[in-house]
């Protein structure tokens, strides 16, 4: 026992540790990040867009080249252009591409207009299987708070977690400990869509909690159902690739659910500060 | 000099892990290279900087990405003292393949921890497949990571750049 207290090193690590562990049950319930964590984040997401833009751009290069009818237009491409106008065409690319996603999402607030929205830049995501939290180039400055829901043109992307000044985090509805009240288009079937094991590496979701007797099948719509108050009602949350049984008896229904949102290349999206009418349009 | 290259550790290490590896992690697998940094000076140092620096490093992460302070740093603590314990009693320590080992069995030991955490946080999670397709493969990527990355901090200490005084009788074997 007296060459315990003797240890040093191991009664460093052990405070340390157990500090960390208050710290961590401490910050659990908070998700607003303010004094140093709000200024650590403000000053750290610029520089971590930036890597996060560079390093996009290049995995969309590849990811081009080494698809087939992409390959051949490139090698056409390639052949045709003199060296100085290679970088010109790449930044228009990138132009163009950046245009027509802000496109859609402009021709998604003109189609949706009952909400008011902030529209930010993916600046990070976490690395490993955790979580599927990422961050964004917004915060309080620009109205945004914790629990807002966020979407992009294609539905809807997750929730705020965690707010800065100038930045974000944003947990994905497709996070393990994402829960979305949601409905069948098609049926009104209410039920809950949870984000399915992130292990499995494939962005999915569960919808539990349905009832027994839900008439369900692929390829029918999901939409939130606004229930629970903190996801407006109507937005599109994906497609139901699989119906399935669970329990122990065999007899729960559960849905595998294709999120409409591509995970994979979040690049803009817009944040739902305030809902101007009553109800969604859907 | 010393301070300010561990202060670029970490923010390389933050921007690299939340901002390259974020975008373009092949298959899901990503590197851990502030494990090997962590590795890297606990074998130069055989002290406790590598864990404050995994802790500082969890810390940043933790406000970018986690629910709580802790879920990313506490692994990095038990793997910058764990490092600190294994090398304290290594009589024998090669240029390579020990170093590889070290990182990427600091992983496998990291990501257990951060399996056992996300089950406290109450995340669904497959621990087998998680450790089978993610965690061994991303393990032997940081051993092969250390190998670049250790040549590195060997020449830091050997310019004197992240020497200390306490430390004056590392040897070098360049």
């Amino acid at each position: 026992m007296h060459s315990f207290w003797k240890n040093r090193p191991l009664l460093i690590t052990i405070v340390t540790l157990v500090v960390l562990f208050i710290l961590m049950i401490i910050t659990a319930g908070q998700d607003d990040a303010t004094g140093a964590t709000s200024l650590i984040g403000g000053v750290l997401e610029p520089v971590q867009g930036f890597f996060y833009d560079t390093t996009d751009g290049i995995a969309t290069f590849f990811t081009g080249l080494f698809t087939p009818n992409d390959l051949a237009k490139e090698n056409a491409g390639l052949k045709e252009q003199v060296a100085d106008l290679k970088g010109q065409l790449k930044e228009f690319e990138e132009l163009k591409q950046e245009n027509t996603r802000l496109q859609d999402l402009l021709n998604y607030k003109t189609q949706n207009t009952q909400f008011n929205y902030v529209t930010a830049r993916v600046t990070g995501r976490n690395q490993g299987q955790w979580f599927v939290v990422f961050t964004i180039n917004k915060g309080v400055s620009d109205g945004i708070r914790k629990d807002m829901p966020v979407v992009n043109q294609d539905g809807l992307v997750g929730r705020v977690t965690k707010t800065g000044a100038n930045w974000s985090s944003i947990m994905a509805i497709i996070d393990a400990s994402s829960g979305v009240p949601g409905h069948v288009e098609r049926t009104r079937d209410n039920g809950v869509l949870k984000g399915a094991d992130v292990s499995t590496g494939t962005a999915q979701l569960n919808m539990q909690l349905l009832p027994l007797d839900a008439d369900l099948m692929p390829g029918d719509k999901i939409l939130t159902s606004g229930l629970g108050g903190v996801f407006p009602k109507g937005l599109v949350i994906g497609e139901i690739t699989e119906v399935s049984r669970a329990g122990t008896d065999n007899m729960q229904k559960f849905a595998i659910v294709k999120p409409a949102v591509d995970f994979l290349h979040l690049e803009e999206v817009m944040v739902i500060t305030e809902e101007t009418a009553g109800e969604a349009s859907k | 000099m010393r301070y300010l290259i561990m202060g670029l550790m970490v923010l390389f290490s933050v921007f690299i892990m939340g901002g390259v590896f974020g975008a373009v992690s092949l298959f899901g697998l990503a590197p851990d290279i502030m494990l090997c940094f962590m590795a890297s000076i606990a074998i130069m140092e055989k002290s406790l900087s590598a864990m404050w620096l995994g802790v500082i490093n969890g810390l940043i992460l933790d406000i970018l990405f986690s629910t709580a302070l802790g879920f990313y740093a506490i692994p990095y603590a038990v793997c910058g003292s764990l490092l600190f314990f294994i090398v304290k009693r290594f009589r024998f320590m090669d240029n390579f393949l020990i170093p590889m080992a070290l990182a990427a069995g600091t992983f496998v030991v990291k990501d257990i921890i951060t399996i056992l955490m996300s089950y406290l946080m109450g995340l669904t999670i497959n621990p087998g497949y998680i450790f089978v397709r993610f965690t061994l493969l991303s393990a032997v990527e940081t051993g092969a990571l250390m190998l670049l990355t250790h040549i590195l901090i060997r020449w830091l200490y050997k310019i004197r750049a992240l020497k200390t005084l306490r430390y004056d009788d590392i040897r070098f074997k360049m």
